[in-house]
């Protein structure tokens, strides 16, 4: 039985957003650590699935390493990304933050697929990230991967504007240990701590967990807000066993997850959230004499409940339960010295139960074969090409919650869905490197935009409803790309320019409440999650590192252009998506390192243009509020005591703008200090 | 299949000095030997095969000598090793890995022969070395690490890498 809701209440709960599924995930078995080390440069898989060096992948990827982790003042993966070419990020609180790349700035961005050593961490009840509950503590990572544009040719539905991969470290021959503990203002504090133990030979273990805590920003009283308002709160655990037998390699693991935040819902709501995550998976990898073979397996559970506290008269919080099983076989085949074939298959089963939704269970199973044919006709020129076919079975089971806005047969669904990308690398004269590349993908609708049914109170005379819809389809997204990479010197330039097209994307009912009418039995009006239009992004980035003596230095400048054609932000605002005025025009970072004896000292300074946010006035009505630009300042100043330990102080924002978080609640400053142990 | 290791659980002492930009870059040298497939474990024997009276040959050996120190770590194995003059090299055997050193390319083929015989893994700062098939993998570092895999040269000493290492290399 559905009991009925506050207006407020329910947009606080509800949801109504933009999602897709996760996409595939590979098994890695890749030594990154030893690799790196061999080779002098940082190796990802991310790419094509093939191991390759950071200076010769057929895509605009961009590496963070694990000495680069340490040394920033980012205190999460958002802040280390957030300082990269193309790359928005939103800290919409003090605990949410959606990252986008080029373009297309929204809440619960369903369009960047993030994985940790290849297993996803997107949840896909929504399709969102929640970078809070990725179950991976800095402390771990080995390095961090972005590759901008689509995707889904290797990773499936969910990579429709890009793929972040967390590569963590894992046991070797000897024993590690790395700790922090930090305390700032704002009720700031972290303790976490990762452990790599050898136990045999041909067996290591990792141990990591994590607790954090910050209190939530001012909220202003412009702004709707529920009754009470969640500080940010996270604790996560996590163990694998690896092992080595000859040829074949082992990986088990298990972690356990919580956080508690307040968010932006793709309604623009505020609203307090409960997270639970749980997972296990593991690996099996063979190297062959021809190439190597990749068994994967993973389960991801997740309870979240939405609405919490969302005030007196409210219902109780809508709860949803989702469980992904994934399933991944692959196989890579080395053709001769210079040419590789990648052939893969996945099967994944992904299910959402609640209350709010048409019936008890909505979930799909999907199908999937892939291959990748990486070419290298002469010295000088390589081509990759990529596809992937998806077959999704949609389905809905259990009691169905009455009264019913759909056929059951509607969701007796399948689709099928055919991803590619393909690219050029020509190395020039000196060193440098033309990259043409493109593809098409396929941004999956969520669990939610498929199934959800939640009623609403309003002063109406027939009850209102937001619901999903089966037939809705996915999104489709084109992108082509053209870049150019040269040494000049020590100084690495790279220049890209970029366009990306995105049509019929899926928009929450916003203000308008844009209806369906039911006449039997009772009446009802139903607004739906739908596709609400198209909308294109283009753009240059530009971008230039180096090392000057004792100092390391990174610049980039991006530029974003958003051409939507989607409905109007005048008021009523219908729906709760509008990339062109909430993506920034112009961005601009520069990162500084210096390192002198004990001390090392790091900054980073961030442009970011005036945009515009959706949220909630306090009446309550959709609102398009205004974010002015801002040159956020961060900086990390360390002493190493000891080679292994180190005391430090770490402040974001210390020049108080408050458009840094671009944000309709503006941005605070965050001072922290700490120590670090690295053995 | 590359030969077994000898285990002899020595203490092993890290020598990582930089090597000079003409002579073989040892830690690396070190790490591409961890991607054997099987990995290799226990302790690695290798030979470093020097010309006695060629001053550049007696300078490299002398060099590696030095980065290997009393034993190099190699993933989870550790290298030792030990001089050898090129002409008492013998057949090579007890050794898994060869340091070949410059100035002997009269005496590469005999090494390569030496080597094939008893699954000994060349190694050599000599890019003809490897082009000439002679050497199994060939370490240069300017301007930038690259690292040359000669398949044919392997398959004659019956030696196989990881695919994934092989995959970032240049294979020949």
């Amino acid at each position: 039985m559905v009991a009925p809701l506050r207006i407020h209440s329910l947009r606080t709960i509800l949801t109504i957003g933009a999602a897709l599924s996760p996409a595939a995930a590979f098994a890695q078995a890749v030594d990154y650590q030893a690799l790196q080390a061999t080779v002098g440069e940082p190796v990802t898989t991310s790419v094509t699935g093939t191991p390759q060096r950071a200076s010769e992948l057929p895509a605009s990827a961009t590496i963070i390493t694990r000495d680069e982790i340490a040394r920033s003042p980012a205190r999460d993966v958002p802040g280390l990304l957030k300082t990269l070419a193309g790359i928005d990020v939103n800290r919409w609180t003090a605990g949410q933050t959606d990252v986008a790349v080029r373009g297309g700035v929204q809440t619960y961005n369903a369009r960047l697929l993030v994985l940790v050593d290849g297993r996803q961490v997107y949840l896909d009840h929504y399709g969102m990230t929640d970078w809070n509950l990725l179950g991976v503590q800095l402390e771990e990572i080995q390095q961090i991967e972005l590759v901008r544009g689509p995707a889904n040719a290797l990773y499936g539905f969910n990579a429709a504007s890009g793929v972040v991969n967390i590569v963590t470290r894992r046991g070797g021959s000897t024993p590690s240990v790395t700790a922090t503990a930090e305390a700032g203002d704002h009720g700031t504090s972290k303790l976490a701590a990762s452990v790599l133990l050898p136990v045999t030979r041909a067996i290591g273990v990792k141990l990591a967990a994590g607790r954090t805590r910050a209190d939530e920003r001012a909220i202003p009283a412009t702004l709707l807000r529920p009754e009470r308002v969640f500080d940010v709160a996270g604790d996560q655990v996590s163990g694998d066993v690896d092992g080595t037998f000859g040829a074949v390699q082992v990986s088990l693991g298990a972690g356990h997850a919580t956080n508690r935040q307040v968010e932006y819902l793709p309604s623009q709501l505020l609203s307090n959230q409960d997270y639970s995550s749980d997972t296990v998976h593991g690996t099996v990898t063979r190297d062959t004499a021809w190439g190597g073979l990749t068994l994967n397996g993973y389960v991801n559970w997740l309870d979240a409940e939405y609405g919490v506290g969302a005030g007196p008269g409210a219902t109780d919080p809508i709860e949803y339960r989702n469980r992904i099983i994934v399933a991944q076989a692959s196989s890579l085949v080395r053709l001769d010295t210079a040419n590789t074939l990648r052939l893969g298959v996945e099967y994944r089963n992904n299910r959402l139960e609640s209350d709010y939704q048409f019936a008890q269970r909505i979930s799909y199973d999907v199908a999937s074969a892939n291959a990748m044919l990486d070419l290298r006709p002469v010295e000088r020129v390589s081509f990759t090409v990529a596809g992937r076919l998806d077959r999704l079975w949609l389905h809905q089971s259990g009691a169905i919650v009455q009264p019913a806005f759909d056929d059951p047969a509607a969701f007796d669904r399948a689709f099928t869905r055919f991803s590619f990308n393909a690219a050029l690398l020509i190395r020039t004269g000196g060193d440098g490197m033309l990259r043409i590349n493109g593809g098409r993908g396929y941004q999956l609708p969520s669990l939610v935009n498929f199934g959800i049914r939640l009623p609403i109170i309003t002063p109406a005379p027939v009850p209102i409803f937001i619901a999903g819809s089966p037939r809705i389809d996915p999104v489709t997204v084109w992108s082509g790309e053209v870049g150019y990479t040269h040494p000049l010197g020590a100084i690495k330039l790279e220049a890209t320019a970029f366009a990306t097209w995105t049509k019929d994307a899926i928009a929450s009912p916003g203000d308008g409440l844009q209806t369906e009418f039911f006449l039997t039995p009772p009446p009802a009006l139903v607004a739906r999650f739908r596709a609400v239009g198209d909308y294109t992004s283009y753009g240059v980035e530009l971008a230039a590192s180096g090392t000057l003596a004792r100092l390391t230095w990174r610049a980039n400048y991006s530029w974003t252009h958003t051409d939507d054609r989607l409905p109007p932000t005048t008021l009523p605002i219908p729906y709760a998506l509008a990339p062109q005025e909430t993506t920034p025009v112009h961005k601009a970072n520069l990162a500084l390192g210096y390192e002198i004896g004990p001390v090392t000292l790091g900054g980073v300074a961030r442009y970011t243009a005036a945009t515009r946010q959706l949220a909630f006035s306090p009446t309550p009505q959709l609102l398009s509020y205004r974010v002015a630009d801002a040159v956020a300042l961060d900086a990390r100043a360390g002493y190493r005591v000891t080679r292994a330990f180190e005391l430090f102080v770490a402040g974001e924002n210390l020049a108080l703008a408050h458009g840094a978080a671009v944000s309709p609640i503006p941005a605070d400053r965050r001072v922290r200090a700490g120590a670090r142990l690295a053995l | 299949m590359f030969k077994s290791w000898s285990s002899t659980g020595a203490v092993v002492v890290l020598g990582l000095a930089a090597p000079l930009s003409a002579e073989l870059n040892v830690p690396i040298a070190a790490r591409v030997v961890s991607f054997l497939q099987p990995p290799p474990s226990g302790t690695i024997a290798a030979a470093i095969l020097f010309e006695p009276g060629n001053a550049a040959s007696e300078a490299e050996a002398s060099a590696i000598e030095r980065s290997i120190g009393s034993g190099l770590a190699a993933g989870r194995s550790a290298i030792r090793a030990r001089r050898l003059a090129v002409g008492a090299m013998g057949s090579l055997n007890g050794y898994n890995i060869a340091f070949v050193t410059t100035g002997l390319r009269a005496e590469q083929g005999g090494i390569a022969a030496a080597a094939a015989k008893s699954s000994v893994l060349t190694i050599s700062s000599d890019p003809a070395c490897v082009q000439a098939s002679r050497c199994v993998v060939g370490i240069t570092s300017t301007p930038k690490t690259q690292i040359t895999v000669n398949r044919a040269a392997a398959r004659a000493a019956n030696i196989r890498f990881g695919s994934a290492f092989l995959m970032l290399v240049k294979e020949i």
